[in-house]
C-alpha cells in the first residue's frame, strides 16, 4: 500500500500526471465534500493540555539529551520520515516529531555551521539523535535509553464506583489517564501504566472505591500467546464494595484495554497461597464477559471521555463534552455546575439505546468564564424522575 | 486568527524562512505554540479527522504534534518551517494510529460483543461506525478505501489546498509521486460515484 513513504525526494521523478478534464466534477465534488465532513466535529480545546504535558515532560527529562514520545502516537512517529534536514541544509531542524533535540536549545543559540549534512536517516531514535544534535555542550551521552519514568502515554483505565453518588450498586467507569510508563510506549508498558493506575488512590473528587489500594502491579507480559499475564504484588485480602468479581474485573477490563490487542484472556499472577480476589482462583483465566446485556451489568451506564478530570480549559471557549452511554431509548441529560451552582443544562441522545452502548456529544451553549466546574452527564428513570445514572467530571477554566 | 508570522496558512517553504527573519517567531515556546494553537489547532484538528475518523484521536494525535513542537520550538524556530512540520507530524501520527486501529480494529470484530473497543481512544460500538458511514457521503466513505497515500494527498490537495510541492514536502514524496497518487485517487473515486452525476 505505501512503498515509498521514505523515498528521499530528487529521486527518479514518476511521469507527471496531468489531471484531466474529465476528472474535474470528482475534484469539485471531493473538495464539497471534504469541506461538509470537517466541519462534523466541533475540537475540544486543549492549549491547557498542550502546555501542562510539554511543561511536564520538561521538568522531568533529567537527561537534556533524550525528548520523550509524549504517547502512543508520537512514539510511533519515530519512523517518519525526515524533511528538515533535506529542505533546510543549512539549520539545525530536528526531523519531524523527532527524538533528539535538547530542551537546553532553549537557551542556546544554535550554531548552524555545526549543522549536520543535508540528509538525515531516520527509523530509530539513536539514529536520528546523532544527525540533529545542536551545537549545544550537551552532546556526550548517546540517548538509548532515557531515565525512568519519562514515559507518558494516555491510557484507558476502568474504576469502581457507584452508579449514583451515594448508592452501593458498583459498576464500572472508563476514563483516559496520563500514565507514567516504565519504558517506552509499549503494549505491556502501557498494561502496566494503566494497571497502576486503575489501582492506585482514588483519582480527584471522585467517589471510585479504592479497592487495590496496598497492592502493585508488578507485570504486564504477553509473552504467552493469546493471554495477558499481570503480576500482583499480592491477591486481595478482602471483599471490597462492589465485591470480588467486579475489582477482578476492573483489572481485566483496564489491562485488556491499554495493551489494545483485543480481549485476551487474562492470567493473574500472585505469591503462592493467594487468591486474586476472594473466591476468585489464580489457577485459571479471566476475561470480559460477552454479550451486551451481561456487559451492562458491569459497565456503568455513563462514561465521559471528555473533559477528561481536572482539564484544564481557556475562559472563552465553549465545552464540548463526549462520552459513552447505555441509557432508555438512547437519553442524556447533562448539567453544567459552576462552583457547585448549575450554570446550563440540557439533553442529548446517544447513538444507541440501552443495553447497546452509544456514543454522545453535546456542546454547551455559553462560553466558559474562569472558575471551577463539574460536567454532570446523568440518566434519570421513566417511571419516577430518579436520577439512575451519572458521572461527575471536575475540570477547570482559566 | 492572528496574523503573525505563525498563522499563514499551508506550508511555509525554505523561501519562506529565508523571506522573514527569525525576529519575527516568537522566542518564547509558550508564546509560539500559543499562537500556532490559535491559528492551527481547529484546522489540523479537522485535518487528523479527514484522515481517522475519530475526533478524539484526531485530537491526540495533534496534541502530540503540538507539544513535540513545543519541545523543539528552538530549533524549529531556526528552520523556519513552522507550520509544515506541525503538518507533516499531525500526517505521520495519523498513519501510524491508523495501524494500531486497524489490528485493534480486527480484533474488535471477533469480540464484538466486547462493548469497549480497546485502544487509545477506542469507543463507539461497530453499529455506531455502520451508523455513522451511512450518514456520511458515497464519496468520503470511497476515500476511506483508497491506499494510504492516495487518501493523504487528496485530503492534503483538496481539503488543506496544499500546492503540489507543498504535499511533496509534507509526504516526504516526489512532487511526480504526488501527482500520482492524486490521479490514481481520483480515478478510483470516479467509479464510485453515479456516472450520470458526472456529465
Amino acid at each position: 500500500m505505501n512503498t515509498e513513504s521514505n523515498r528521499p525526494p530528487g529521486g527518479p521523478e514518476e511521469e507527471p500526471v496531468v489531471i484531466g478534464a474529465g476528472l474535474r466534477p470528482v475534484e469539485d465534488r471531493l473538495r464539497r465534500e471534504l469541506a461538509r465532513e470537517a466541519v462534523r466535529i466541533s475540537p475540544t480545546d486543549r492549549l491547557g493540555p498542550i502546555l501542562k504535558e510539554a511543561h511536564a515532560l520538561e521538568s522531568r527529562s533529567t537527561n537534556r539529551r533524550w525528548l520523550v514520545p509524549a504517547a502512543a502516537a508520537a512514539a510511533a512517529l519515530l519512523v517518519a520520515g525526515t524533511l528538515w534536514a533535506v529542505n533546510r541544509p543549512s539549520s539545525t531542524t530536528p526531523p519531524v516529531a523527532g527524538t533528539a533535540s535538547s530542551t537546553a536549545v532553549q537557551s542556546t543559540t544554535p550554531n548552524p555551521s555545526t549543522a549536520p549534512p543535508s540528509s538525515v536517516p531516520t527509523q530509530t531514535a539513536t539514529g536520528t539523535a546523532t544527525g540533529s544534535a545542536t551545537g549545544s555542550a550537551t552532546t556526550s551521552v548517546p540517548p538509548t535509553k532515557g531515565p525512568p519514568g519519562i514515559y507518558f502515554a494516555t491510557v484507558p483505565v476502568y474504576y469502581v464506583g457507584p452508579v449514583v453518588a451515594g448508592s452501593d450498586n458498583m459498576r464500572l467507569f472508563r476514563e483516559f489517564v496520563s500514565a507514567g510508563l516504565t519504558g517506552p510506549a509499549a503494549p505491556e508498558t502501557r498494561g502496566l501504566g494503566a494497571l497502576q493506575q486503575a489501582m492506585g488512590p482514588r483519582p480527584f473528587a471522585s467517589s471510585y472505591v479504592a479497592a487495590w489500594v496496598g497492592i502493585r502491579p508488578t507485570a504486564v507480559s504477553l509473552d504467552t500467546p493469546g493471554q495477558i499475564e499481570v503480576t500482583l504484588s499480592a491477591g486481595l485480602g478482602h471483599e471490597p464494595a462492589g465485591g470480588s468479581a467486579l475489582a477482578v474485573q476492573q483489572l481485566v477490563w483496564t489491562v485488556q484495554a491499554a495493551v489494545g490487542k483485543g480481549a485476551l484472556p487474562v492470567r493473574f499472577v500472585v505469591p503462592a497461597g493467594d487468591d486474586v480476589a476472594p473466591g476468585l482462583p489464580s489457577n485459571r483465566t479471566y476475561n470480559r464477559p460477552v454479550g451486551s446485556a451481561a456487559v451492562y451489568a458491569v459497565l456503568a451506564p455513563i462514561w465521559v471521555d471528555e473533559p477528561f478530570r481536572t482539564q484544564e480549559l481557556k475562559a472563552g471557549s465553549r465545552l464540548t463534552v463526549s462520552g459513552v452511554a447505555s441509557t432508555f431509548e438512547a437519553n442524556v441529560q447533562w448539567q453544567l455546575l459552576k462552583s457547585g451552582a448549575e450554570a446550563e443544562k440540557g439533553f442529548t441522545t446517544a447513538s444507541a439505546g440501552a443495553p447497546e452502548r452509544g456514543t454522545y456529544t453535546f456542546t454547551t451553549t455559553v462560553p466558559l468564564a474562569p472558575g471551577s466546574y463539574v460536567i454532570r452527564v446523568f440518566e434519570t428513570s421513566p417511571q419516577d424522575g430518579s436520577v439512575s445514572a451519572e458521572q461527575r467530571i471536575p475540570f477547570t477554566v482559566g | 486568527m492572528p496574523a503573525g508570522p505563525l498563522s499563514d496558512p499551508g506550508t511555509s517553504g525554505p523561501a519562506d524562512a529565508r523571506r522573514r527573519g527569525d525576529a519575527e517567531l516568537p522566542l518564547d515556546p509558550d508564546v509560539a505554540i500559543t499562537e500556532l494553537y490559535h491559528a492551527h489547532w481547529h484546522r489540523l484538528v479537522r485535518l487528523a479527522w479527514l484522515l481517522l475518523h475519530n475526533q478524539l484521536a484526531a485530537e491526540d494525535v495533534v496534541q502530540d504534534a503540538f507539544v513535540a513542537t513545543h519541545r523543539h520550538w528552538a530549533s524549529i524556530r531556526e528552520g523556519g518551517r513552522v507550520v509544515g512540520y506541525l503538518q507533516t507530524a499531525v500526517v505521520n501520527g495519523c498513519r501510524s494510529v491508523q495501524r494500531h486501529q486497524a489490528v485493534v480494529d480486527r480484533q474488535n470484530i471477533r469480540d464484538a460483543a466486547a462493548a469497549d473497543a480497546p485502544g487509545r481512544a477506542g469507543h463507539g460500538s461497530a453499529e455506531t461506525h455502520v451508523m455513522q458511514a451511512a450518514n456520511r457521503d458515497a464519496l468520503i466513505n470511497a476515500l476511506r478505501h483508497l491506499p494510504e497515500r492516495q487518501r493523504e494527498v487528496l485530503v492534503l490537495r483538496y481539503y488543506s489546498d496544499l500546492s503540489e510541492a507543498q504535499i511533496a514536502q509534507t509526504l516526504d514524496i516526489s512532487p511526480g509521486a504526488v501527482k500520482t497518487h492524486a490521479h490514481r485517487g481520483l480515478t478510483a473515486l470516479r467509479h464510485t460515484i453515479d456516472p450520470t452525476e458526472l456529465s
